[in-house]
């Protein structure tokens, strides 16, 4: 165990090297930089210089490699630099935006687990609902989330007016964003806990169980426990695309998330922002692995990942 | 006695009910947390601002978003009006001398700071210096040129405009040279909002760009003082206790979404004020307790030219492009008629000549212009263009497909960040706004020689010395008269030279709830909440 988690962290640790430079480089290929956007109005010109002073005074006119060793200084002196836009820390900002980011995403993945669970188990030991859930789950998945958003908020909002358009500030809020990210990846997880399920029930054991006289009912719930083991290996995989989900769901809703934070930094160039974001998404991602292994071992004895 | 079939598929219905109820519960879960909605707020108004802000700095490069939340905070001498005329804001009236050259500020009796602290002319002093010195690098300084002692004060010979001085409740500006249209300066587009010397005037000019005090912001002039801003998703604000007019609601929100989503919000009362597209207008007219208010833009959509390109000095070519699009058309697929053609960057009445040209939607013309220019056909035209404004896509798909009709192929690259147009790699650029109403004067920063991109907002790169010459004659008298000849003078020519292929002049159209009365839209957008202290909430 200690020898597995030391590996773990070492290669946390050069997963977040290699990301922060794929973002310096990436975000540096981009055109323009921090001080070009802040310039928005082109009758104003710029008789000031005041673009070019504002790269001399971010530091944007050194060297690339002398900008990344700057910023790498700063984060191992426990800092995240500031933002390019307003000078704010980037660390506060993050941790103020990542809790709504993980709210949504805390409510998405047990929400789906459960509806994954129950709907899966539905389809693959009730032919009569087989169909109607394999199909209503092909319909949720093929309509791009923000549609399903848009439609969910003209029905639900601009319609019966029953929950709130965009925002945030209570409960009421959260409703809207987190249905749709739940049916969205509901969708695509019950599939394959139905085929997985299906693929279980007519395993050995189940025959030689219920030949022993165990009830239906007990032999499936076997069936169901073996079945969550790709299940927890898609959950664990699908958090970095869940989080990509939901940074198109944070902008239609307004959610005041990590994701529409970085959406604007990147339109800004705010690279700090940018960047620091993609170290903690990095790190939430590594840790999320690391602890799928973990429920990997308690779904399963027989697995030992260290 | 049911049927055995009946009985199966009863059997199925009790195992199925498992599932109704789950969705049943979940249902009724919805509804619970539907009816938790908080009892609405009757001191609290909500705005759906399409920008944000970027850095409540009013040195800093003027940003809509910005401007918009600093209505609230701060205020001007004056402003230019929603119906062309200027209204009178910190300043309750001004003379401007035979000559124009002395412009003299009349300051309201009585103002205070929100803090209680006195304000006085030595405030407006402070701010025009600030604005105008070098080492403050505000793109906004340049306005001020024309004042005495401005280019002492950039040569680092004088550490103030000697042309700006108080005394009492006067303000006088004393220009270099006569400018009739030195208001327009003060009053419109980039606004020079008076900051307050006895919280700003010890600090570094060289660093003021970054003082941390413009995200407090908590001492101003304005009907609001900032209760607690959150970056992308709110600004609140309080009513500043010593405003100068009684503000009828103590609380004002911005919350910041898309103009789609914004107009959904006002529909169902979650904001009460939002602009909105054009389409979202049509579908909030017809529902109850909202309204649909609407202004003509106190500026323009345009295609500006590059002239710097050689294929495109020749005017037949550029009188070619704006025959080849269908201007008209445009506004009806991108504005659902909710705007007007038009054909010079002036925009003042008294100042537009009745002989200009129309350039009216003509193919056949466009196509024989082109073939007597010697157009290339082989040759791609770059048009740039911002993205992330529907009604400008719009745009941008009629303009192709025009051009591709007289048969000149476009290419369209978005310019996010003015990089295409600093490097000078377009040919085309797509964009609106501007303030010109108020005085033709205003015309002259984007079409004057000396204001050349990046030294000023003439983009195209125009220069016509007659053209100069007779902007520097409407500016040089207050005589009615010869300014009307002179600016009429003056529009022809940029009519004739087409340094702008001028799309159209919309309409602001603005959702407002009904309970928030007394709302009047202003044309520039960055102004909505410029007459928030005569709003009345019910």
């Amino acid at each position: 165990m200690p020898r597995y988690l030391a590996a773990r962290i070492g290669s946390m640790l050069l997963a977040l090297v290699a990301v922060s430079i794929g973002l310096f480089a990436l975000i540096h290929a981009a055109p323009g930089d921090a001080a070009d956007v802040l310039l928005p109005l082109v009758e104003q010109g710029d008789s000031a210089g005041w673009v070019e002073a504002r790269r001399r005074d971010l530091g944007l006119d050194l060297p690339v490699v002398e900008q990344y060793l700057r910023w790498a200084g700063q984060v191992l002196r426990g800092e995240l630099g500031t933002s390019l836009r307003d000078g704010r820390p980037v660390l506060d900002l993050l941790l103020d935006r990542l809790v709504p980011t993980l709210q949504l995403v805390g409510v998405v993945v047990v929400g789906s687990t459960v509806f994954a669970l129950v709907l899966g188990f539905l389809a693959a030991t009730r032919a009569a609902l087989d169909q109607v859930i394999v199909l209503s789950a092909l319909l949720v998945m093929s309509v791009p989330a923000f549609f399903l958003g848009m439609l969910a908020m003209y029905v639900f909002s601009f319609t019966l007016e029953w929950l709130p358009f965009a925002g945030s500030g209570d409960l009421r809020h959260l409703v809207l964003p987190a249905c749709v990210l739940i049916a969205a990846e509901t969708a695509r997880l019950t599939r394959f806990v139905r085929a997985g399920l299906l693929e279980e029930l007519n395993a050995d054991y189940v025959r030689t169980a219920l030949a022993k006289g165990a009830s239906p009912a007990r032999a499936q719930v076997h069936a169901l426990r073996n079945a969550l083991l790709p299940l927890i290996s898609l959950l664990v995989v699908g958090v970095p695309e869940l989080l990509g989900s939901t940074v198109v769901i944070e902008i239609l809703f307004a959610w005041p998330g990590a994701g529409l934070l970085t959406v604007d930094a990147i339109t800004y160039r705010d690279y700090p922002v940018v960047i620091g974001f993609g170290l903690v998404m990095t790190v939430l991602v590594l840790v999320g692995n690391t602890l799928g292994d973990l429920l990997y071992r308690l779904a399963d004895p027989r697995v030992r990942p260290w | 006695m049911f049927p055995r079939a009946s009985i199966v598929s009863s059997r199925i219905a009790l195992k199925v009910s498992g599932v109704e109820a789950f969705y049943a519960c979940l249902l009724a879960c919805v509804l619970v947390v539907s009816a938790c909605a908080p009892p609405p707020d009757r001191d609290l108004v909500t705005y759906a601002a399409p920008a944000k802000p970027t850095h409540l700095n009013p040195l800093a490069p003027f940003h809509a978003g910005d401007t918009l939340a600093l209505t609230l905070l701060q205020d001007t001498l004056l402003v230019a009006g929603p119906n062309g005329d200027y209204v009178p804001r910190l300043a309750q009236e001004w003379t401007v001398s035979e000559d124009a050259r002395t412009y003299t500020f009349v300051l309201r009796p009585g103002l205070k700071w929100s803090d209680g602290m006195a304000f006085t002319g030595a405030d407006v002093v402070f701010t025009l210096n600030l604005f105008a010195h070098p080492k403050t690098r505000s793109p906004q300084g340049r306005r001020l040129a024309a004042v005495e002692g401005y280019q002492a004060l950039q040569a680092g010979v004088a550490d103030r405009l000697s042309g700006v001085t108080a005394a009492g409740d006067r303000v006088v500006i004393t220009l270099a040279a006569p400018d009739a249209g030195f208001l327009a300066v003060l009053a419109a587009g980039m606004y020079l909002f008076v900051l307050p010397e006895h919280i700003l005037g010890g600090a570094d000019p060289a660093k003021i760009m970054t003082n941390p005090w413009w995200l407090k912001q908590d001492v101003g002039m304005g009907p609001f003082v900032l209760s607690s801003y959150e970056p992308d998703r709110r600004l609140d604000v309080v009513r500043n206790p010593h405003f100068r007019d009684v503000v009828s609601f103590g609380r004002l929100r911005l919350v910041f979404t898309t103009p789609e989503v914004a107009a959904g919000q006002v529909g169902i009362g979650e904001v009460d004020v939002a602009p909105v597209g054009a389409v979202d207008a049509g579908v909030l007219a017809r529902r109850a307790g909202v309204r649909v208010e609407q202004v003509e833009s106190a500026g323009f959509e345009r295609l500006a030219v590059n002239l710097r390109q050689s294929y495109l000095l020749d005017v037949r070519v550029r009188r070619a492009l704006l025959h080849a699009l269908d201007r008209p058309g445009m506004i009806r697929a991108a504005l659902d008629e909710h705007g007007a053609v038009s054909n010079s960057a002036f925009m003042t009445g008294w100042a537009l000549p009745q002989n200009l040209a129309t350039y009216p939607y003509d193919p056949a013309e466009a196509r024989r212009l082109l073939a007597e220019a010697g157009w290339d056909p082989a040759r791609e035209l770059l048009i740039r263009y911002r993205p992330g404004q529907p009604e400008r896509g719009i745009v941008l798909d009629v303009v192709s497909e025009n051009l591709r009709a007289v048969g000149v192929r476009t290419r369209l690259v978005p310019d996010p960040d003015n990089t295409g147009l600093r490097t000078g790699q377009w040919d085309l650029l797509l964009y609106g706004g501007g303030v010109y109403p108020v005085d033709p004067a205003t015309a002259g920063p984007i079409l004057m020689c000396d204001q050349v991109y990046p030294a000023g907002g003439n983009v195209p790169g125009f220069c016509d010395p007659e053209f100069d010459r007779l902007m520097r004659a409407g500016a040089a008298t207050r005589d009615p008269a010869v300014r009307a000849e002179a600016y009429r003078a003056a529009a022809v020519i940029e009519n004739a030279g087409l340094p702008y292929l001028w799309i159209g002049r919309p309409r602001m159209l603005i959702g407002v709830r009904d309970r928030v009365r007394g709302f009047a839209p202003w044309g520039d957008p960055a102004l909505h909440l410029a007459g928030v202290a005569q709003w009345q909430v019910g």
